[in-house]
């Protein structure tokens, strides 16, 4: 059965129609439905920014798969979606993705553990991927980001977990301990998943893009 | 604080000076200075004739040292001690500082008053003087860089904006030309004076993290994370020359020409070990090849020549700076 999705309008309309929704004497339905739509379209704060590091490559093939079977490490699934200010979703936004192996080592010489992703049509992009190793002069775990969608600001950043033993299992006071996270919303809560025979992380990471 | 502006250090009271002969793996030598610190520093650059130092201490203090005789020569109050980049202008006259904030500030180091003040989105990732100390160019970033005249303090004109912004600096030593290394992997060549581009080079697949112009403004040469060095013609954008490729990538904004421009020397990161220490190598203009090296005892920070054509290199220990003088 195809059902069609009312838009907001349409559906306070049909709930006032049937009684389900009253607008008190004071305000207009107009001035009611204005209302309702301010206080629903909260405006999105832009992911925050944070550093490119020296290891971006441009031309990373597609893939959702950046490990390969038999490499170590603890598997993880990360998805989320990608948004402008506004909360409007930015389907077919350019996503690149880099991170280190999981034994800490960025591949220079090819495409390992880097993907180049688009969103779908609801903005929503995934991958699979094993977490990234601990390497000598950086702190955290990480991945890195780079965002680009017609007509905005393109978004680089990091994603970081909130599992990092650096962390000492409260990021929310200790990020701090890698001084390139300057914002603790970078630091993402991780679930377990699966079953004893394939467990799996699963992280999720919004990323929103500001208007040019 | 970033790798790459941050000298690890520390700084401050007792001050001492001592040289001796060191040779580590490497056919070159270097002699050391030593300068004794006592609090912890977070930011420190060379100048670019390589004969001072600023350190950033812990105290909340800017200091300019002399190289040549280990003296002090001026201490800036800063508001804060969480400096992420600083650089020195030619002859130590004027100090740039960026905080995590974006709060930059430009140093006239004799009055100890800021000439400069801007509020940027981010600290500054790369930033030069022209030869001559007029004009400052800053890339904050992932935004566009900006020029200023510094003696009036006016901005005179800022590039197109490049995603991820720039990651290098440098003027031809006539000051008519800038390029710039970004993080889109392009190398550009501008117009120091009009901010046009002249010309491009798209030939990176990595981040080129270190660019100089040879000595007659005609090449610039860039390296970074595709392990290779490349002479660029600075009118056209065309790699005229590329040298064979190396094991590792050159270091951040540690690619330098010598003021006689037969030589230029070379520091390279450990990219699965960014703490891991890599010689300097000192290259021949003339034939691409490698003359010498120096291993350091621990990770130098930031390299550069002194007008005389000396090799000088900073790295530090915990409650050290070290000045490396390479032979």
């Amino acid at each position: 059965m195809n059902v069609k999705s009312l838009s907001r309008r349409e559906l306070l309309l049909k709930c006032a129609a049937l009684g389900s929704l009253t607008v008190i004497p004071s305000l207009s339905f107009d001035e009611a439905l204005w209302a309702w739509q301010q206080s629903d379209e909260k405006p999105h704060k832009p992911t925050p920014w944070n550093e490119i590091g020296p290891f971006y490559k441009r031309e990373a093939p597609h893939s959702a798969q950046l490990s390969r079977p038999g490499d170590p490490g603890m598997s993880v699934k990360i998805s989320g979606k990608v948004f402008d200010t506004r909360g409007d979703v930015l389907s077919g936004a350019k996503i690149e993705i880099w991170q280190a192996s999981p034994q800490g080592v960025y591949d220079l010489d090819g495409y390992d553990y880097r993907t180049t992703l688009l969103a779908d049509p609801q903005g929503k992009y995934d991958f699979a991927s094993k977490l990234p190793g601990h390497y000598p002069g950086r702190v955290c775990q990480h991945v890195h980001y780079l965002v680009n969608a017609p007509g905005h600001k393109p978004l680089i950043t990091q994603l970081y977990f909130a599992t990092d033993t650096v962390f000492d299992g409260d990021p929310i006071h200790n990020y701090t301990r890698d001084p390139l996270i300057q914002n603790s919303e970078l630091v993402r809560p991780v679930m377990l998943a699966g079953d004893t025979t394939e467990i799996h992380a699963l992280v999720s990471f919004e990323l929103v893009l500001e208007r040019l | 604080m970033t790798p790459r502006c941050v000298l690890m250090l520390a700084l401050l009271g007792s001050f001492s000076f001592t040289i001796a002969a060191q040779a580590r793996q490497s056919s070159a030598q270097a002699k050391t200075q030593t300068i004794v610190l006592s609090s912890p520093a977070t930011s420190g650059a060379l100048s670019p004739g390589a004969d001072s130092a600023a350190v950033v201490g812990g105290d909340k203090k800017l200091r300019l040292w002399n190289l040549a005789d280990g003296h002090l020569l001026h201490t800036i109050e800063l508001s804060t001690a969480d400096i992420d980049f600083t650089a020195v202008s030619p002859g130590g006259r004027f100090i740039l500082t960026g905080d995590h904030g974006g709060n930059v500030v430009l140093w006239n180091t004799e009055a100890g008053k800021s000439q400069i003040q801007l509020r940027l989105p981010h600290a500054p990732s790369a930033a030069a003087f022209s030869a001559d100390g007029s004009i400052l160019a800053i890339a904050p970033a992932s935004e566009p860089i900006q020029f200023f005249d510094i003696a009036s303090g006016r901005k005179l004109w800022e590039t197109a904006a490049v995603t991820g912004g720039t990651i290098s600096l440098a003027f031809s030593r006539d000051g008519a030309s800038i390029a710039s290394a970004d993080t889109d992997t392009v190398v550009r060549i501008r117009d120091a004076h009009t901010g046009k581009l002249i010309a491009e080079n798209r030939d990176f697949l990595l981040e080129p993290l270190a660019v100089d112009f040879t000595s007659d403004g005609k090449q610039v040469i860039a390296a970074g994370a595709d392990k290779v060095i490349a002479f660029i013609d600075a009118s056209t954008g065309k790699i005229v020359r590329k040298l064979a490729k190396m094991d590792q990538p050159v270091s951040w904004s540690s690619l330098k020409v010598s003021p006689d421009g037969a030589h230029f020397a070379t520091v390279c990161m450990t990219a699965e070990n960014l703490d891991k220490p890599r010689p300097v190598e000192m290259w021949s203009m003339a034939t691409g090849q490698r003359q010498s090296e120096w291993m350091p005892p621990s990770i130098i920070r930031a390299v550069g020549w002194t007008h005389d054509g000396q090799l000088v290199s900073v790295g530090g220990t915990a409650d050290s700076l070290l000045i490396w003088r390479i032979q």
